[in-house]
């Protein structure tokens, strides 16, 4: 592995460059909604639980984004989701880092691209 | 635009949506030309160079008479190539200044390709510019600007819908669920032999040895990159997979097209059994074109070619993205001992997301040109297929011969060096049964098939 990078560092780009993405949903996965239409009772008390579990949610999205940002990710989001984009951390390396601060693998979705370096078949 | 995934940038800033753009837009150019009855532009541009050997005016005399054919050709080449290179981000003074280069140096390599000395060591074209191009990027730093055009899948891209152009859609039809399933059988079975090599044997990360795996079985470099990406593999053994994807391509190359010379293949077997061991289109491309002038098949026998094609773009790069969502499902599965349920959801947009869209305009191109010839009398079918038809094969020769160029000039064997043995024998068993496999499968089981390929 020392080699590699020894040999890449002297003789130019890597082989393969890399895009790490976590995906953060915002809507908890836990939801009250889906258990109106099997009898369960809207009224504000529903919404009520239905904010409480949209706040655990958030509060744990947001602990997992303190953790990457830590590690240099950089975030952008959508009406559903955050992404967290990094360069340099690997895939493997964020979600030990992840499981390590004491999330599950449930709560978070992890995607890698890899890209050509240089121009090779 | 470098290093961000294909995939995560715009529709209209990717390489395959260009190649599809460029090869759609000359097929329909030509065919229009063909109907206004004058396609004389397009065949100055379709430039061929006359077969000499010691006699250089052959090569003149051929050129001379077709003056402006060398301009045209690379006016068009230049100006389509550089459009899409500033859409797509490139920087297009290098990219400009860089093919001109590539330009000069492709000519000088057919030229010298052509000749019966070089014919006689097997330096035909492809081989003569993949060594060429090999010897000069591992003797000195090819400077940055030059390699700012040495797009190696952009201009196979190119080539390969160009190829649909020229390849009935009827053969895809017919040949195409042969051709899935061989590729399906041979891939199968080579990528669990090195998985279980590199994991069994040499107790490498599962990871590691389905990223190797892919690379041996799928489409080579797309594939590991694919499977890489869905299990996560690290960066080191998806760097060393490529490598080694690398180095076995450029060795078949020479191998497959000499082997099945020597063993008196016919061309529709030898290009088929070229599509099942050969790791990467570009590589393959360059392994078929070298049987078919090793061979000395007549200019527009196409058979090898056209095999080869079946069975490694319809056969196997089409289905990268299920493998990519099988890797996917299994990393979070079964690698880290978890049911679905305790997992990371998986992404099956995957399987969109990993398929090459380039094998679209490919689909769209013969049936484009399947369908021009169906509307006409036989007769005028007929001259389509030589006029315009023939035209748009010289010209996908020379987005062959820029691609072949490209690899040997990209091809670094001090990076490659460094795969590590434990890889590479996981990686060699897989070959030591894919190349068999693919010659029995080609040659005896199925060989009925690729002979009435014509």
């Amino acid at each position: 592995m020392i080699l590699m990078e020894k040999v890449r560092q002297k003789y130019g780009p890597p082989v393969v460059t890399h895009l790490t993405r976590v995906k953060l949903w915002l809507a908890p996965d836990e939801s009250y909604w889906e258990n109106v239409g099997r009898g369960v009772k809207v009224d504000a008390a529903a919404v009520r639980e239905a904010g409480r579990l949209m706040t655990k949610r958030a509060n744990r999205v947001a602990a997992m984004m303190d953790v990457m940002a830590s590690k240099g990710f950089i975030f952008e989001a959508d009406k559903m989701a955050i992404y967290c984009y990094s360069t340099t951390v690997e895939a493997y390396e964020i979600k030990r880092d992840l499981i390590a601060a004491g999330f599950k693998d449930p709560e978070f979705q992890i995607l890698l691209e890899y890209t050509r370096g240089w121009g090779m078949l | 635009m470098a290093g961000v995934p294909q995939s995560s940038l715009p529709f209209i800033k990717r390489e395959d949506t260009w190649a599809i753009i460029i090869a759609l837009l000359l097929t329909v150019l030509i065919t229009i030309a063909f109907f206004a009855g004058d396609i004389s532009f397009f065949k100055s541009m379709a430039v061929k160079i006359s077969s000499w050997s010691d006699d250089f005016s052959k090569v003149t005399a051929g050129l001379s008479k077709n003056p402006s054919g060398l301009f045209t050709l690379f006016g068009f080449f230049l100006i389509a190539f550089t459009i899409a290179a500033k859409v797509m981000g490139y920087n297009v003074q290098r990219f400009v200044t860089g093919f001109i280069v590539l330009y000069i140096l492709s000519i000088i390599i057919t030229i010298l390709g052509s000749n019966k000395f070089m014919k006689t060591y097997q330096l035909e074209t492809p081989l003569l510019a993949l060594v060429f191009g090999m010897i000069v990027s591992n003797c000195i730093k090819l400077p940055s600007w030059f390699q700012e055009a040495l797009r190696t899948e952009f201009y196979v891209k190119t080539g390969i819908v160009l190829m649909g152009a020229t390849l009935p859609f009827t053969i895809i039809m017919t040949a195409g669920p042969l051709a899935m399933l061989q590729a399906t059988i041979v891939s199968v079975v080579t990528f669990f032999s090195i998985y279980f090599a590199a994991t069994k044997l040499f107790k490498l990360d599962p990871r590691f040895g389905a990223t190797l795996g892919a690379g041996g079985s799928i489409c080579g470099v797309s594939g590991s990159i694919a499977v890489g990406g869905a299990c996560r593999a690290e960066k080191e053994h998806v760097s060393m997979a490529i490598s080694l994807v690398v180095i076995w391509a450029v060795v078949m190359i020479a191998f497959l097209p000499a082997v099945a010379k020597s063993l008196g293949m016919e061309p529709g077997p030898a290009g088929a059994w070229i599509g099942t061991s050969e790791f990467a289109d570009a590589a393959g491309f360059a392994a078929a074109e070298q049987y078919n002038a090793m061979a000395n098949l007549p200019p527009g026998d196409d058979r090898a070619v056209k095999t080869f094609t079946l069975m490694k773009v319809v056969g196997r790069d089409m289905f990268v993205g299920l493998w990519a969502l099988m890797a996917a499902i299994l990393s979070v599965t079964l690698w880290e001992k978890k049911s679905l349920a305790q997992s990371e959801r998986v992404d099956y947009g995957e399987v969109w997301r990993r398929f090459p869209k380039f094998v679209i305009g490919f689909f769209v191109a013969s049936i484009f040109t399947t369908l021009v010839i169906a509307s006409l009398d036989p007769k005028l079918g007929s001259v389509y297929s030589k006029d315009a038809l023939g035209v748009i094969k010289t010209l996908r020769s020379w987005t062959f011969t820029w691609t072949f160029l490209s690899i040997g000039f990209t091809t670094r064997f001090r990076d490659l060096a460094a795969a590590g043995w434990k890889p590479f024998a996981a990686f060699t068993i897989g070959v030591l049964i894919n190349v068999p496999l693919g010659y029995w499968l080609s040659n005896v089981i199925f060989v009925d098939y690729w002979l009435n390929v014509k």
